[in-house]
């Protein structure tokens, strides 16, 4: 299709070769700016949550972040604090949150409108390294691309509730400086996630066709295995520096739906741009009275050790 | 009590007396007395009794009067009104010639159109003539039937200079859109800037916008029935013009006098030859052209059966080639490529009429029509002769129709006017099929081919329509439509009651009311509104179900004197299963996955549409303004509230004036006014959570679907006709101008920034201040 992409292009730019442009006022509603929260709280982890302005689309400064704002975290309708701030924006608190809380957060500041938004952390989810082996394989998305990668098999084991997933994956790796020297210690490193499982791929089949989002967030829900055992396959290529004796560790996260579908739209926002062709993407929140998202997260660890 | 039952007596007697007087059936046909083209849509009626008919879409009339002698009248607007003495003892043929009034003198010429907008029960119908189009103004010198019923009340165009058609809330796809009863699929060439209908080869234009008789069906929201004229049975006639862009012809005339006509006429860009001077050797050559050609011709075997054969076929093509040649110390180079971009259409239609007795006619109508799309692209390179590398694309996609209708027309007397009969369309979807084949020096050959299955559906239908004389003042078509569809082991059927009714509330004033039901079997995959080539047709599957609207209206017209009517029609109009693509969904011709990129919801549009309109003498026109609100809701969108729809579109004016100030002069000029379009634009940049590969750590936020307004539109043309007769025909020498006060219009808006960093919102307009010229001559 890129061949077919080219043309419509060459002939849009035809016609706009007539056209003109200006600057013009905005007229629709009054822009206004609110508060946006994130925040991914992680079970068993101290809660910290980030608060910032938006910017209307004529401001032209930094997204400011807001500080010395009233912040009330609730945890299970029972234990609450108020957090304190420091000077990005960053809001930090003394409480845990353990699987199957409930967590809420209420934002005061003058001059904005009050907001809220909650999260309940699911349960750890279920995985265990199935397979493991290097082998050279194909780009679902260039004919021509074959590379040397480390394909991954995870088993998952799902309940038999609606559930949504997360993979992160990391290697230990080192980094080296600008004058090829040695200057830092091992670390993990996350990884760039490579797959044509359709449980990767908003659950469908890849094909030469496939214009999808590319799920650079590696969320995925369990509508193709809900219940079942699920052998999720993918790779993590030597493109990008891994180092195949290394060891490799498999976040899989089980999520609160809001963050699935905030991470699932960012993604296909990031993907398709301003595209004229095609709709923005709406960005999912669960934030009342603002923007932004509050998610659960619970980690399950797995540790590849060669 | 007493009085009742004696009414009720002398009304049983006067029914008594009145069936047992002999009925006797005059038919026939009421043609152009210059041309022997059939008039559609003339008035026969008795002014002593005021019992008439219409002619049907062939020219056909049949009417059925109790035995007697009648001046019967034959009228039809711009031709001067014919009595003529019958002597109705027994049945009798009469086919009828009206002569075209030159002077359209208000005297001499009756309203014909006026007086059945009146009197017939058919509601938000419009019918547009050949001659107001050529009036108006024509957009780069090029006539256009579709820019000229965007001027109406409730039909809108889709951006600048578009001939997209969005009827009272309604999408683009769904118009059936028939020429001469064959469906045509994409209507427009070069993004919709110019409609594929040439004016010249075509003889009436109806558009339906509500109360669908039940012979319609197929589409949501409106029906264009287009007629080509069949050719002149007298005289030969031609004509030329040549237009900045374009030029055409047409050639129409007897084969065998009063017997076997032609029509033919043609129509080519030449954008492409104008720019190839300009073109270095180095560049290579690039165009593009547009052509249409249509054919018709008509063979009259007897009073009784006649024959019509008639063909479309256009076809854009965008075109690059490239060669060079270049020498080394050890070999030489030749590199070549050559792309192609290409689509069209192609419809045939082999129509025979049949008056089987002087009450049924008989229309049975076969079909083949075909839309391609094609993208071919070809790269070569030879060393020393030999290729060394090798590289093809070609991309198909497309949809086939073979079909056929049979239709009958039965008046079994003066009351009922009943038309009945069936249609099957087989069609052959193919989606978008991409072969590569790449050939290089040392790598591995690669042939594929991607996608391919074709998709074969059967579309039927049957129908039966009355329309119905109920009362003196009250008439009625009533009909029932029942269409099935048949795609991969999914039948899909629906039962689609129609009815219209027209109520006289005095010789001034009729009202009118109307509901429909339709179905739809097919979607548009599209991603623009500037009627791109890749917009695909696809079918109704499994997962996505037909769509389903209903229709209520009802319209309330005056017409103080036989020259002006004033309407008012006002429409609620409710959709389900419409698609929608979902956020970042975007297609490019291929049919693949579809189903997973659009969600299924509903829509709502309302409004009131009034018109004030003058159709007779030497200044005509109308005023049209509609108001309007368009409406969808999808669960994963918007968060599941209502949203307008792209093209809802609050205010909507046009004022329309052709003057013919004499033989030698006349000139029309529009004005035309709309809120701006729906669309969807960010209010806000929010703070994301910082975890990505793109990197970045903001998105934009919008507050909704379509949630801004661009900036009103309008825009005035004008146009100016100089007339001449010559020994041999009549020469014109057209000057328009289109947007005559260079209004720089909305057509795509987007945040941007100012070399200091401040952002701004920006406009892109298309087309400024457009003057153009052309010379035609007509023989």
């Amino acid at each position: 299709m890129i061949v077919v992409n080219k043309y419509i292009l060459l002939l849009v730019s035809i016609v706009l070769f007539l056209s003109c442009e200006k600057a013009i006022d905005y007229n629709g509603d009054e822009l206004k700016n609110f508060m946006v929260l994130n925040a991914e709280v992680y079970a068993d982890s101290l809660i910290t949550c980030h608060l910032t302005r938006s910017n209307t689309i004529l401001e032209s400064n930094k997204i400011l972040p807001l500080t010395n704002a009233t912040v009330l975290l609730t945890v299970d309708n029972g234990s609450s604090e108020v957090l304190t701030s420091d000077s990005l924006g960053f809001y930090a608190s003394t409480l845990r949150a353990s699987v199957g809380s409930k967590v809420r957060f209420e934002v005061n500041y003058p001059s904005f409108k009050s907001l809220n938004a909650s999260c309940i952390l699911s349960p750890k989810a279920l995985a265990v390294v199935d397979a493991m082996s290097v082998e050279k394989v194909t780009d679902p998305n260039c004919l021509e691309c074959s590379y040397d990668a480390l394909v991954c098999k995870i088993r998952i084991t799902d309940p038999s509730v609606d559930n949504y997933y997360r993979l992160v994956v990391f290697v230990k790796s080192v980094m080296y400086s600008y004058y090829g020297t040695k200057d830092s210690i091992k670390t993990w490193y996350p990884q760039r996630i490579k797959s044509s499982d359709p449980v990767l791929n908003g659950n469908t089949v890849v094909t030469e066709m496939s214009d999808n989002p590319p799920n650079e967030y590696c969320v995925f829900n369990d509508e193709l295995f809900n219940g079942q055992d699920y052998v999720l396959t993918f790779s993590i290529s030597e493109y990008h520096n891994v180092d195949f004796n290394k060891d490799v560790q498999f976040y899989v996260q089980s999520i609160s739906k809001d963050l699935y579908l905030y991470y699932k739209t960012l993604d296909a926002q990031r993907w398709y741009g301003d595209s004229p062709f095609s709709e923005p993407v709406q960005l999912h929140t669960n934030v009342k009275g603002g923007a932004g998202i509050v998610g659960g997260v619970t980690t399950t660890i797995i540790t590849y050790t060669k | 009590m007493k009085r009742i039952v004696i009414l009720m007596i002398a009304l049983l007697a006067a029914m008594c007396l009145w069936s047992q007087q002999k009925q006797v059936t005059l038919s026939g046909y009421v043609s152009d007395a210059a041309s022997g083209e059939k008039l559609i849509s003339a008035n026969i009626y008795d002014p002593v009794s005021l019992t008439g008919t219409v002619s049907n879409t062939y020219g056909f009339y049949s009417l059925t009067l109790p035995s007697g002698q009648y001046n019967l009248v034959f009228s039809y607007v711009g031709y001067a009104t014919q009595s003529i003495f019958v002597d109705l003892s027994v049945g009798k043929v009469l086919n009828v010639n009206l002569v075209e009034s030159k002077a359209l003198d208000e005297v001499t010429v009756t309203a014909g159109a006026l007086v059945n907008k009146r009197e017939e029960s058919q509601m938000s119908k419009e019918v547009i003539t050949m001659e107001m189009v050529n009036s108006l103004p024509a957009f780069m010198g090029e006539a256009d039937i579709i820019k000229t019923l965007q001027l109406l009340p409730g039909v809108q165009s889709g951006s600048e200079a578009s001939t997209g058609l969005y009827v009272r809330g309604g999408g683009p796809d769904q118009n059936l859109i028939l020429l001469d009863g064959v469906p045509v699929y994409n209507a427009s060439h070069l993004f919709g800037f110019f409609s594929v209908f040439n004016t010249d080869a075509i003889k009436n234009v109806t558009l339906y916008k509500g109360g669908f008789p039940a012979r319609f069906g197929g589409r949501l929201s409106s029906v264009l029935d287009i007629r080509m004229k069949e050719g002149n049975e007298k005289e030969y006639h031609g004509g030329v013009q040549i237009g900045l862009i374009a030029s055409k012809f047409f050639v129409e005339g007897p084969i065998v006098k009063d017997k076997t006509a032609f029509s033919i006429s043609g129509r080519r860009t030449y954008i492409d030859v104008l720019t190839r001077p300009l073109m270095t050797e180095d560049m290579g050559t690039t165009g593009y052209y547009f052509y249409d050609f249509n054919a018709k011709v008509n063979h009259k075997f007897s009073a009784r059966n006649r024959l019509y054969l008639s063909a479309y076929s256009g076809r854009d093509k965008a075109y690059s080639q490239y060669e060079r040649s270049d020498m080394y110390s050890d070999y030489s180079s030749v590199h070549s490529s050559e792309d192609n971009l290409y689509w069209g259409n192609l419809t045939t239609a082999a129509r025979w009429n049949s008056i089987l007795t002087n009450k049924l006619f008989c229309n049975t109508t076969l079909t083949y029509s075909k839309y391609s799309f094609n993208v071919s692209s070809e790269n070569s390179t030879f060393r020393n002769g030999v290729r060394s590398d090798y590289f093809s694309y070609l991309y198909t996609s497309g949809i086939d129709d073979v079909g056929v209708k049979v239709e009958f027309d039965w008046y079994p007397n003066h009351l009922h006017d009943i038309k009945y009969g069936f249609a099957y369309i087989y069609h052959t979807f193919k989606p978008g099929v991409e072969t590569f084949e790449l050939d290089m020096l040392n790598e591995e050959n690669l042939n594929r081919t991607i996608g391919g299955k074709e998709t074969y559906c059967n579309e039927m239908n049957v129908f039966a329509e009355d329309d119905v004389v109920l009362t003196d003042r009250i008439r009625a078509n009533v009909g029932l439509h029942l269409s099935g569809f048949d795609v991969e082991n999914t039948f899909y059927w629906s039962l689609e009651p129609r009815l219209s009714l027209r109520y006289w509330a005095s010789d001034k004033i009729t009202i009118k009311g109307a509901y429909s039901k339709m179905q739809q079997y097919l979607h548009l995959l599209s991603n623009s509104s500037i009627g791109l080539p890749t917009d695909l047709w696809v079918p109704v599957t499994a997962k996505i179900k037909p769509q389903i609207s209903h229709q209520l209206a009802a319209s309330l017209v005056y017409t103080p004197v036989k020259t002006y009517t004033f309407s008012v029609e006002t429409f609620y109009k409710k959709m389900d299963n419409l698609i929608e693509y979902k956020d970042g969904a975007s297609f490019f011709g291929t049919s693949t996955g579809w189903e997973n990129k659009v969600l299924m919801g509903e829509g709502r549009s309302y409004g009131v549409e009034l018109l004030a309109r003058k159709e007779l003498g030497k200044t005509t026109g109308w005023i049209g303004y509609t108001w309007s609100k368009s409406e969808r809701l999808f669960d994963e969108i918007n968060e599941a509230e209502w949203f307008p729809s792209h093209y809802d579109r609050r205010h909507d004016v046009s004022i329309v004036l052709s003057k013919k100030v004499s033989e030698r002069f006349d000139y029309g000029l529009t004005w035309v006014f709309g809120t701006g379009n729906a669309i969807t634009l960010p209010t806000n940049e929010i703070s994301t959570l910082s975890d990505s590969f793109y990197g970045g750590s903001s998105a934009p936020y919008f507050e909704g679907r379509n949630n801004y307004r661009m900036p009103n539109y309008h825009r005035m043309d004008v146009g100016i006709n100089f007339h001449k007769v010559k020994p041999h025909g009549v020469r014109t020498w057209n000057m328009s101008v289109y947007n005559l006060y260079n209004r720089q219009n909305p057509f795509y808006l987007y945040v941007g920034s100012l070399k200091d960093g401040q952002k701004t919102l920006n406009q892109i307009s298309l087309f400024p201040i457009m003057p153009s010229v052309s010379y035609s001559f007509k023989f």
